[in-house]
């Protein structure tokens, strides 16, 4: 166990160094000069050359990607030109903003989806099964966005229970301080995270559902569902104990896979609920063509996104016995 | 001379803040949310220009001078200034009643402080390339500081009306970076704190030498969807929402919680053409897509009404140089006379052009529809829509034939001419950066523009821009008008004192207004 762990966590750098040296090229590949998007409606050739100078930006590239990779080699992800803030400072600012609303999400889509997934295979062909099917592929849809402006309407503006934007007290702090008897914060906390992690969730919600569906009404028709069915055991105890647990290795795969996509779908819902994420700062920072603070924002979705895989394969041992790792 | 005109301006903009503005009684008190859409990246105003972040570092600093209702450059932390013989040298007398935040006194070390490290390529600036033709700038004593530039310009003070003075002390102990997210200035309002991407506070500024703010604080809010800003302003998320939708404001017109103001601004968007390649050489195939597009029809069908209104010039309805007698001379709609002029200059039957266009809708739709007017003309326009950064560079480059931008550049008439369009033969042999990409190039007219720059009375000034304006949309059909943006800025009621900027800012405490909180 302890070996695989460290085989996968070295084979992590050769991936993580493809990508920032992807991510490099890209970036100062593409057209836009961030020394002249900064100058904007006052720039003069004379500025924009002295700026690019002091930037660094004249070096040859090859020059400036030694340079990058040298820092980050360090554990230095380099300055924000528009901001000016170190990057990593920048990410850990939003990072838990970002964390807090995937994991939220997280949580309704799993309880949503899982829930009806279940349902509408248990019922097959029955009406709740139709609308379940139907439900979800119109969650699949629809998109964030629309979804987003959707039930700020209805939840916001119309019913006035929950605010249209913007984020309570960190979901963490609000926690430490329900341990010291102070609920409230949490409420608040909450209150903010509702709508969003509700519009991010329920598209995963939707594809979830689908997914479970599917891979429950395979796993019914095996022969061991049969012999549980035939020994007498009740309906519910065969679906939870038996056929869920034995769908649970391809709906894990697809959770640690999904879980990435969601924090690429934070980006669009983080622009609608004005919540202070990473996916912002990305956006952003690829506009202005601040080229270290997008190298640092990518970087980071690419290690979560490998780590989570990491824990996925680790979560198949506890799922299935049969799994070990060596 | 000079002196004495800006003494008057003292003298009137001191009455204006000792005149209470109504007899209503006004309340202290409350902090105001703002609703803004696009976040400050940094709020030194030494390294930073960006209209965002000023909006936000202008309420915690002030500038030497600033505008008055009408938009004429009155004293603000410079109480007079004069300007010497050749337009070249500024001297300027600063109040000597001012207080940094940090309680030490405002002089003449912390003017020359910021000029000096914003003309400084190491610290990075927006302001760079302005102030590239600052010479020299040097304090004569604690309140004294004259200032000399390369060459006359006399939209100088209109390009430093939005440059903070920052404590020079306080800049220098926590460098440019640390400055930029813990500011001190002179301002009504107090740096608390902020919590990027989300929100901004401000607390008031006791001891502001102006007036005594009535709010208790600000906190503004960076909300990047439009519309979601529009239903925190209907359900009391924020008190005041800036840069509303077209949409949101028929909707929001019908609330009775809520008043939608709207002013025209100066801005000034447009579809440019390269004059120097392709048959967009010929004025008479420029002058064609003038009679080409039905641009009331366009602007109408975009905006509906709210939002923006058509442009004839580069000047906005209520900027100086603003000229009603151009209107009638620019040609209005007629696609018989633009099919007779393509024919006379050599392309009967018209000629494939690429129109580039940024992202956001109203100028997208606005290349569609000139898309489909210059169709029926046998213009075969092809739409790419991209976003800045990869549009600037085809623009200097002259490999952009036809593109949309937008520009505003404070409210100088010289901004609006000079600026767009004086040739510089040197950038557009490299690519370099210049902001004359039309490649307007007229002897005649570039004097008139550079003499108005050189004078430094607005009134002598005025005919010659008026001149170069006529010659350029006119005579020259170098570039087609399109819209100037309005700005709206909803807030509910209670909020008062509210005033609508051309300059498409949020004014909260200035010498002609000082909002306040409580119902009238």
């Amino acid at each position: 166990m302890a070996v695989f762990l460290v085989r996968r966590l070295i084979a992590l750098l050769p991936v993580l160094i493809g990508v920032s040296t992807v991510v490099f090229f890209i970036l100062h590949l593409t057209p836009g000069d961030p020394a002249q998007l900064m100058l904007g409606d006052f720039a003069t050739q004379e500025a924009v050359d002295q700026l690019r100078e002091e930037m660094g930006l004249n070096e040859p590239l090859y020059v400036q990607y030694g340079l990058f990779l040298g820092d980050l080699a360090v554990g230095d992800l380099g300055r924000s030109i528009t901001q000016r803030q170190p990057v990593a400072q920048l990410i850990g600012e939003r990072l838990a903003a970002t964390a807090e609303l995937a994991l939220v999400a997280m949580f309704f889509a799993i309880i949503i989806g899982l829930a009806a997934g279940v349902i509408a295979a248990a019922r097959q062909n029955s009406i709740t099964d139709y609308v379940t099917t139907a439900g979800s592929l119109l969650g699949i849809s629809t998109p964030i966005f629309y979804l987003g402006l959707l039930l700020i309407l209805l939840f916001s503006l119309q019913l006035g229970w929950f605010p249209a934007s913007g984020r309570g007290p960190a979901l963490v702090t609000s926690i430490g301080q329900l341990f010291q008897g102070n609920p409230e914060p949490l409420g608040q906390s909450l209150r903010y995270l509702f709508l969003p992690a509700l519009t991010l969730g329920l598209s995963f919600a939707a594809l979830l559902a689908k997914m479970t569906r599917n891979t429950m009404l395979e796993v019914l028709q095996k022969d061991f569902i049969r012999t549980a069915t035939a020994k007498g055991l009740r309906r519910q105890f065969v679906i939870f104990k038996h056929a869920l647990r034995n769908a649970g290795i391809p709906l894990l795969t697809i959770m640690g896979l999904q879980f990435s996509q969601l924090l690429g779908g934070s980006v669009l819902t983080e622009t609608v609920f004005a919540w202070p994420g990473l996916g912002r700062l990305a956006v952003d920072a690829i506009f202005a063509r601040d080229f270290p603070l997008v190298q640092g924002a990518v970087l980071t979705v690419a290690l979560i996104f490998v780590l989570l895989n990491l824990l996925v394969d680790l979560c198949y041992g506890l799922l299935d016995p049969r799994v070990t790792y060596s | 001379m000079k002196s004495l005109k800006a003494i008057v301006r003292g003298l009137v903009a001191a009455l204006l803040i000792s005149v209470p503005a109504g007899a209503l009684a006004q309340q202290d008190g409350g902090v105001l949310k703002v609703a803004v859409v696009s976040e400050a990246t940094s709020l030194d105003p030494i390294t930073t220009n960006n209209v965002p972040s000023s909006i936000i570092f202008m309420q915690i600093h002030d500038a030497l001078v600033t505008y008055d209702e009408e938009l004429n450059i009155v004293p603000m932390l410079a109480t007079s200034w004069e300007i010497s013989e050749d337009g070249r040298t500024y001297t300027f007398q600063l109040r000597e009643d001012v207080t940094f935040h940090n309680g030490e006194p405002f002089t003449a070390s912390d003017v020359v402080y910021a000029f000096t490290a914003g003309a400084d390529p190491q610290y990075q600036s927006q302001w760079l390339g302005r102030f590239q033709q600052i010479e020299e700038i040097e304090a004569v004593d604690e309140h004294t500081v004259t200032l000399t530039l390369q060459a006359p310009n006399a939209a100088f003070l209109d390009q430093i009306t939005y440059f903070g003075i920052p404590s020079s002390s306080a800049h220098q102990e926590k460098g440019a970076d640390g400055y930029a997210i813990a500011p001190v200035g002179t301002g009504p309002f107090r740096f608390v704190s902020w919590s990027r991407n989300d929100r901004l506070v401000l607390e008031r500024n006791d001891e502001y030498w102006l007036t005594r703010p009535h709010l208790d604080g600000v906190e503004f809010r960076a909300i990047p969807e439009r519309s979601v800003a529009a239903v925190e302003l209907e359900t009391g998320g924020v008190d005041v929402a800036m840069s509303l939708n077209a949409d949101d404001v028929l909707r929001l017109e019908s609330n009775p919680d809520v008043t939608v103001g709207t002013t025209p601004t100066l801005s000034y968007y447009y579809i440019a053409m390269n004059n120097q390649a392709g048959p967009l050489q010929d004025v008479r195939v420029r002058r064609a897509i003038q009679y080409a597009l039905p641009l009331d029809q366009i602007i109408d069908t975009i905006f509906g009404g709210v939002g923006a209104v058509r442009a004839y010039t580069t000047m906005a309805p209520g900027s100086l140089a603003y000229d009603e007698s151009i209107l009638e001379e620019i040609p209005g709609y007629d696609p018989q006379k633009a099919l007779e002029l393509l024919a006379q200059a050599g392309y009967p039957n018209g000629f494939s052009t690429t129109l580039y266009t940024p992202t956001d809708s109203n100028r997208r739709q606005l290349a569609e529809l000139a898309q489909a007017a210059l169709s029926l003309v046998g213009i075969d326009v092809e739409v790419r829509s991209v976003e800045l950064g990869t549009m600037l560079p085809l623009t200097y480059s002259g490999e952009a034939p036809m593109w949309i931008l937008g520009w505003t550049s404070g409210t100088d008439p010289n901004n609006y001419s000079y600026e767009m369009f004086y040739p510089t033969p040197e950038a557009w042999e490299t690519g370099g950066v210049t902001y004359n990409t039309t490649r307007y190039d007229d002897p005649e007219t570039a004097k008139l523009m550079l003499d108005a720059r050189q004078m430094t009375d607005m009134e002598e000034r005025l005919p010659l821009y008026r001149q170069a304006i006529r010659n350029i949309f006119v005579r020259d059909a170098a570039q087609i008008a399109a819209y100037h943006q309005t700005f709206n800025i909803g807030y509910r009621n209670g909020v008062n004192d509210i005033f609508l900027n051309r300059n498409s800012r949020m004014d909260l405490v200035t010498i002609y207004n000082n909002v306040w909180i409580g119902q009238e």
